[in-house]
């Protein structure tokens, strides 16, 4: 991949939209919600990425702005009453639905939608592999000690998780 | 370091990624390897499984049009963004070579016949105009019509700020969280259910609210303060067609109010 520095919007979309697809997804349960993140986090890019000073630091960036997007529409979410599925058919619509592709894709999203969530988000982005664990610890702030013993405990209960299901699949 | 402090570290190494490997606060533990037979067997197991579940996840992908959905909204947005002047200069037409050009427009036999089909033709336009008040433009397509095509085809019911089946309700609300409350409900939509109310931020502060009705249909009714409008105000009511999605445009006392739904222009129901 080029520079990060170099990139034009274009680029960066191209570069980043899939792992923040996956962050996204991996945070929400949701395709559609994980496809709407990534489409708001490079809108909020459009319209402040700008004031973004080091642009090596974009993909970082851009992974916290889609967890802060999540944080804030979760907030949001808790003061609303729940709402009726068919809305979604009237009010517009969005990216399709998208089927997985492999069984064992399956089985890994899944293993890792039923770990424990303060410990899913650090395995997400440790297993996509996009972020340092420094950049893991910044993305959703908290320190690099904490980061580690989440990533410890999130690990282990995602390994028992995914034996689990293997051996029932099998 | 002993073997739990080094298997505490290791497990933050990633299958294949360098940074890790190269990482300083790593380096001891993995000196730790090369001489623990046992600690490198864990490590090796820890790495095969850690490389298919990384393998897997990474395997998920996006949507297929989910990279055009996101640059197209971002193509849109740069187009409603207020257009920076340019020096590009217009380049004038090429001067005509034909004879006939060197005589003066006035002196062409057909100028005197070509000036009163012009005149005819102005005054059939005028004769023709339609007695209705609603004027129906398309060829200028006001800024926040775009704005809102595109906030419509996108809008979750999720984002709504209040969810809610009477308009009363979602009036109240508006008015209490001090945005644009419509201050009449079009006649049509009186007695209409709603589905909820949502307020945009157009154009650096500028308040617009929606409430969303269905019927069957779906209606959104937008209001924004006159006086903060920040597009030119329609005189008549103003008729657009953006996509699949007709609008209607008046102004109401000191509100500007925006009508939407899908379909044609030219079947917006008289609501107003």
């Amino acid at each position: 991949m080029k520079d990060p520095e170099t990139l034009n919007f274009d680029e960066i979309v191209t570069a980043f939209y899939q792992p923040l697809y996956r962050f996204g997804y991996s945070l929400a349960k949701n395709e559609h919600e994980a496809g709407d993140l990534a489409q708001q986090t490079f809108f909020i890019y459009a319209e402040k990425g700008d004031s973004l000073r080091d642009k090596s630091k974009v993909k970082s960036w851009l992974f916290t702005t889609l967890y802060r997007e999540f944080l804030r529409r979760r907030r949001k979410d808790s003061r609303m009453d729940h709402y009726e599925p068919e809305m979604l058919e009237v009010v517009g619509g969005s990216v399709e639905p998208h089927i997985r592709r492999t069984m064992d894709a399956n089985l890994a999203v899944e293993a890792l939608e039923e770990v424990d969530e303060v410990y899913r988000q650090p395995l997400a982005l440790f297993y996509m592999k996009d972020l340092s664990y420094k950049e893991i610890a910044e993305t959703l702030e908290v320190p690099i000690g904490t980061i580690m013993s989440r990533l410890s405990r999130g690990k282990a209960q995602l390994r028992d998780i995914f034996k689990r299901k293997e051996t029932e699949t099998a | 370091m002993n073997r739990e402090e080094a298997k505490q570290l290791l497990e933050l190494c990633r299958p294949d990624h360098t940074v890790d490997r190269q990482d300083p606060a790593l380096a001891e533990a993995f000196v730790l390897l090369e001489t623990d037979a046992e600690l490198k067997a864990w490590f090796d197991q820890q790495q095969a499984v850690d490389a298919r579940i990384s393998d897997s996840i990474n395997s998920l992908e996006a949507p297929a049009d989910l990279k055009a959905s996101i640059l197209a909204g971002m193509h849109l947005h740069q187009a409603n963004a207020p257009s920076e002047p340019t020096d590009a200069s217009i380049p004038f037409p090429k001067e005509a070579t034909s004879s006939n050009s060197q005589r003066a427009w006035w002196q062409s036999p057909w100028a005197g016949i070509a000036a009163l089909f012009a005149i005819m033709m102005v005054a059939f336009t005028i004769q023709s105009k339609d007695s209705s008040a609603t004027q129906v433009a398309d060829a200028d397509l006001p800024p926040v019509i775009q704005y809102l095509s595109q906030e419509i085809s996108t809008l979750k019911s999720w984002q709504f700020d209040k969810k809610d089946n009477n308009a009363g309700t979602l009036q109240a609300f508006l008015a209490s969280a001090q945005v644009p409350s419509p201050n009449r409900i079009p006649n049509g939509l009186e007695n209409m259910p709603t589905i909820g109310c949502i307020t945009f931020d157009y154009n650096e502060g500028t308040k617009l609210s929606m409430i969303c009705f269905k019927d069957g249909e779906v209606y959104h009714l937008i209001t924004a303060d006159k006086a903060t409008y920040p597009d030119t105000l329609p005189e008549e009511p103003q008729l657009y067609q953006c996509g699949d999605k007709a609008f209607k445009i008046w102004v109401e006392g000191e509100q500007v109010k925006i009508l939407s739904t899908h379909g044609k222009k030219e079947d917006m129901p008289e609501f107003i």
